[in-house]
């Protein structure tokens, strides 16, 4: 028998203090942690996020039943791409392997080709390039690029104008700019083949470059002891292909990821003025560096109950879901360039058995770091020095994002202990 | 079709839900009376002052939430206290010798306009804004609207069982309050992904709004709704901070409101424990263009916003295109942000009328007399950077995401597997348990999350709602639902106050 009436119609209204004292005690009770399933949803055109929760069981049983060893098989999430709203992923053209790391964990992930439709399965993928769905999203549409590319808007002052891929190759002008790409890494030297081909160059060869980063501690898996100091008990994994990230100046609070800058006179504000804020999220670009990059380190956590997170001995605001999130700009170029460089590889470098550690679910902290580097080539005779995988817009911009694995990136003072 | 070219203004009103009764005053009461004030009462001086009896030449989407906020019964004395306290703050400010001439005279001036709204409010509105606005639509002059019901981001919510809800929750109520079935529906964000157009189709509508994707203003989508685009270069000459009209040196300054200047005292609810101040709207500067403000000049700045309307006309004049010119802006942009656009657009309106060559009117009067129009469906976009979702959907947002989809897969959950012999007190847990949900997928929370300026309010709402919702969920699961405290729910968050069980299961 359904309800006769929508709600409470008595007419007795509660007094203020009972109300407070309702939404008191309700509103800051825990809200669950996401449970196993994989979810996609749309960002831009060709690029999407994902978030998945999976299960260490499901892991094991997927190896054990596939007869995998955790050493040669990778966790990978597939996207399907639809020319139609497909639920059927047979019906795919095409599909993307991302490797991703991580058994609870969120990640963004740009396409090749910018499918209307895509559809994602996060499985177990084999040296003999066999793959095992573990887990399926359902499908999304994404959005498209507009037919015309629109007018740059509330571009700051300090971008001042830029022209990319000018008509006449000035080598003068290339040559003037070279020194703001001081502390060029030693991989982009790296490459004389190509390079040395550029007489322009040359100057710049004769600097020399000091030790990238100084690893101060690492972050990134799991952590399972209350108390636990990481810089202390995860070590910087300095043996790794790429070098450790630093965070050399970790500020007190998280930083505000955005780079959004508004006007002065044009603050961020309350409601009531999506059109005028959203719209006008301005790029601020270098266009003095050849390649320009800027990245963010995205620290992703979810800690149980009954225990806090300390950074720097500021305790962090838990999000709902017990989560928290910690983002660190990294604007040297010498720091970024390692991550972008080697994108191309990343597919072979994560492992079951290297991407994250497979334990049981009795962690007290996860936590998964992934980097999101963006930039902007202006000048051509760089192109040839991009990742494969790199897409590059019409007006020289590109975005990618990878997964971390333990100890690819530092983030000192980091403190987990259970609560008094 | 006359020759004249068609141009279609649209005014997007929308806050997120806020009346708070179980405390004295908050900040999302502040930005509820503010804006009331600053826009929506003017706006509607000015469309009541429109002819009645024509088509209306303007349409006006107000939000499911909006409206509820003006329908609670609280409302119209809470209103009426906010008025009086400001009036007595201004009046205080217009009598005090200490401060500046220019000061006091802008005080006594508010002290005034203020006095009018009051008593407006009371006697010509009858403390009923949704019913004036609706009286404006009886008599021709406006066309009215809605949103999805708490203005949630539709892209994020495509697999979602709550999606429908969102779409058809918010106009039902919207009709029932207002007796309009509406012809046109404004996409939140003006977000549309492939597909949206199949549950739009459900609600009867005729047309929806999207961003302009570099293509005809127009596209008739294969269930036969339309979509139109809005023109970039000319909404942009509106709210483009650098290039567009409310930059003007002569306009008031948004920015600055004085009541964080007044001391403890004098402010009273307006400062909090924390030594921030709540918005009151006491603002006597100008833009000036330099940071040693000016003393606005409210002849001058009317003056200004006769001379952009002007300039305005006649871009439309030159830029307006066939088959139609749709120029969709947020209603707040008029009044709160830029304080002379109620101006503005009065002048815009007039101007209008009598210009030959241009017609302005609703979408739903200029597309019933379209020519052929261009089969197929809009690319999937938002108004906002890029066109793309990233403002909503970003490294400081994607947490959100995760945690609305398990909620929603638990309502659908609770909505097949319900009980034989369930009570009237489980199918108001589930109808508050549904309103909770909504609320949590407010577009505005992500949105003011990125915009960096109230992120922790807003995570606050999302944790807010979510804590309610799956306290709810676990007292259904338990079978032992908290009367009181879920009574109490029911005033705390009373959107949707006619939602059942019944008509949820029917989505």
């Amino acid at each position: 028998m359904h309800s006769p009436q929508p709600r409470s119609s008595s007419g007795n209204k509660s007094s203020p203090e009972s109300l407070r004292r309702i939404a008191e005690a309700i509103d800051l009770k825990d809200v669950p942690e996401t449970a196993p399933g994989l979810t996609l949803v749309p960002v831009a055109p060709g690029r999407f996020h994902a978030n998945w929760h999976l299960e260490t069981a499901i892991i094991k049983e997927g190896c054990r039943i596939f007869g995998l060893q955790p050493e040669e098989t990778r966790l990978v999430l597939r996207a399907y791409e639809f020319s139609e709203d497909e639920r059927i992923y047979q019906a795919a053209q095409s599909w993307e392997d991302f490797p991703i790391t991580g058994l609870v964990n969120r990640g963004y992930f740009n396409l090749e080709a910018e499918s209307p439709f895509i559809g994602g399965a996060l499985g177990l993928l084999n040296s003999h390039g066999h793959f095992r769905p573990l887990l399926r999203a359902e499908s999304i549409s994404l959005p498209v690029a507009p037919s015309i590319a629109k007018e740059p808007i509330a571009i700051d002052d300090e971008a001042g104008e830029h022209q990319f891929f000018p008509e006449v190759f000035d080598e003068n002008s290339i040559l003037a700019r070279l020194p703001v790409l001081e502390g060029l890494p030693e991989e982009l030297l790296s490459l004389p083949v190509t390079l040395s081909a550029s007489p322009e160059l040359k100057p710049y060869f004769e600097e020399v470059l000091d030790e990238p980063t100084i690893h101060l501690a690492a972050v990134s898996g799991k952590i399972s002891d209350p108390q636990y100091y990481v810089s202390q008990i995860l070590p910087a994994q300095a043996a790794s292909q790429i070098p450790p990230a630093s965070i050399s100046s970790a500020p007190d609070k998280p930083e505000q990821l955005s780079d959004q800058k508004q006007p002065s006179s044009h603050k961020p504000s309350p409601p009531g003025s999506s059109e005028r804020l959203a719209s006008q999220s301005s790029e601020v670009w270098n266009n003095m560096a050849p390649i320009y990059l800027r990245a963010e380190l995205v620290f992703n956590g979810i800690v149980a109950p009954g225990f806090k997170v300390r950074l720097n001995g500021v305790q962090l605001g838990l999000l709902p879901g017990r989560q928290f999130k910690i983002v660190r700009k990294i604007n040297q170029f010498v720091d970024i360039w390692p991550f972008f460089s080697t994108i191309d590889d990343q597919l072979e470098q994560i492992s079951l058995s290297s991407g994250f550690k497979i334990k049981n679910n009795e962690e007290q902290v996860i936590i998964n770091v992934s980097i999101c580097i963006e930039g902007r080539i202006n000048d051509r005779s760089y192109l040839k020095h991009m990742p494969k995988s790199v897409k590059i817009d019409s007006e020289g911009r590109f975005t990618l994002d990878r997964q971390l694995s333990d100890g690819d990136a530092l983030l000192p003072g980091l403190l987990v202990e259970a609560d008094a | 079709m006359n020759s004249a070219r068609n141009v279609s203004l649209l005014l997007h009103a929308h806050l997120p839900y806020g009346l708070r009764t179980e405390v004295p005053f908050s900040l999302e009461e502040a930005w509820l009376h503010e804006a009331t004030i600053d826009c929506y009462v003017p706006l509607l001086y000015v469309f009541g002052s429109l002819p009645a009896g024509k088509l209306p030449p303007i349409a006006v989407s107000l939000s499911p939430t909006l409206i509820e906020m003006w329908e609670h019964p609280a409302f119209p004395e809470r209103f009426e206290a906010h008025l009086r306290r400001g009036i007595n703050l201004f009046e205080n400010e217009a009598a005090d010798p200490t401060l500046p001439a220019p000061r006091r005279a802008l005080a006594s001036n508010y002290a005034q306009s203020w006095e009018s709204i009051l008593k407006d409010f009371r006697s010509k509105f009858q403390g009923k804004l949704l019913g004036a606005w609706t009286q404006l639509a009886q008599l021709g002059k406006v066309e009215l609207l809605t949103t999805a019901t708490t203005h949630a981001f539709l892209p994020a919510h495509q697999n979602a069982t709550s999606r429908k809800l969102q779409i058809e929750l918010g106009v039902e109520r919207f009709t029932r309050l207002t007796g309009i079935e509406p012809k046109g529906f404004w996409l939140p964000e003006c977000a549309y992904y492939l597909g949206l157009e199949r549950d739009l189709e459900t609600i009867g509508i005729e047309w929806f709004s999207v961003e302009n994707m570099g293509e005809s203003s127009l596209t008739r989508c294969p269930n036969k709704l339309l979509a139109i685009s809005r023109h970039s270069y000319l909404s942009r000459k509106v709210w483009d901070a650098r290039s567009g009209y409310p930059g003007n040196v002569d306009y008031r300054e948004f920015h600055r409101d004085a009541i964080k200047e007044l001391s403890h005292e004098k402010a009273g609810l307006f400062r909090l424990e924390n030594g921030d101040s709540l918005p009151l709207g006491m603002k006597y500067w100008r833009v000036s263009g330099q940071e040693d403000k000016d003393w606005y000049d409210p002849a001058q700045a009317v003056e200004q916003a006769r001379q952009d309307a002007h300039d305005f006309i006649r871009e439309l004049e030159e830029e307006a295109t066939d088959p139609i010119t749709f120029l969709p802006f947020d209603a707040e942009l008029f009044g709160h942000w830029w304080f002379e656009g109620p101006v503005w657009i009065k002048e815009i309106l007039h101007l209008a009328s009598s210009a030959q060559s241009l017609h302005l009117g609703t979408p739903t009067e200029i597309l019933a007399d379209a020519p052929e129009i261009h089969v197929g469906r809009p690319k999937p976009s938002t108004w906002g950077h890029q066109s793309d979702y990233s403002f909503w959907v970003n490294h400081e947002t994607d947490w959100i995401y995760p945690l609305l989809q398990q909620a929603d897969r638990q309502l659908a959950e609770l909505l097949n597997n319900q009980p034989k012999q369930e009570s009237t007190l489980y199918g108001r847990a589930i109808g508050q348990l549904t309103r909770e949900l909504l609320l949590a997928q407010a577009s505005d929370w992500p949105f003011m999350i990125r915009a960096g300026a109230t992120a922790n309010y807003a995570r606050e709402r999302i944790q807010r709602h979510l804590a309610r919702f799956h306290y709810l969920a676990e007292q259904i699961a338990q079978g032992n639902i908290d009367q009181e405290a879920l009574a109490g729910l029911e005033e705390l968050d009373p959107i949707l106050p006619d939602l059942t069980i019944e008509r949820l299961i029917h989505s």
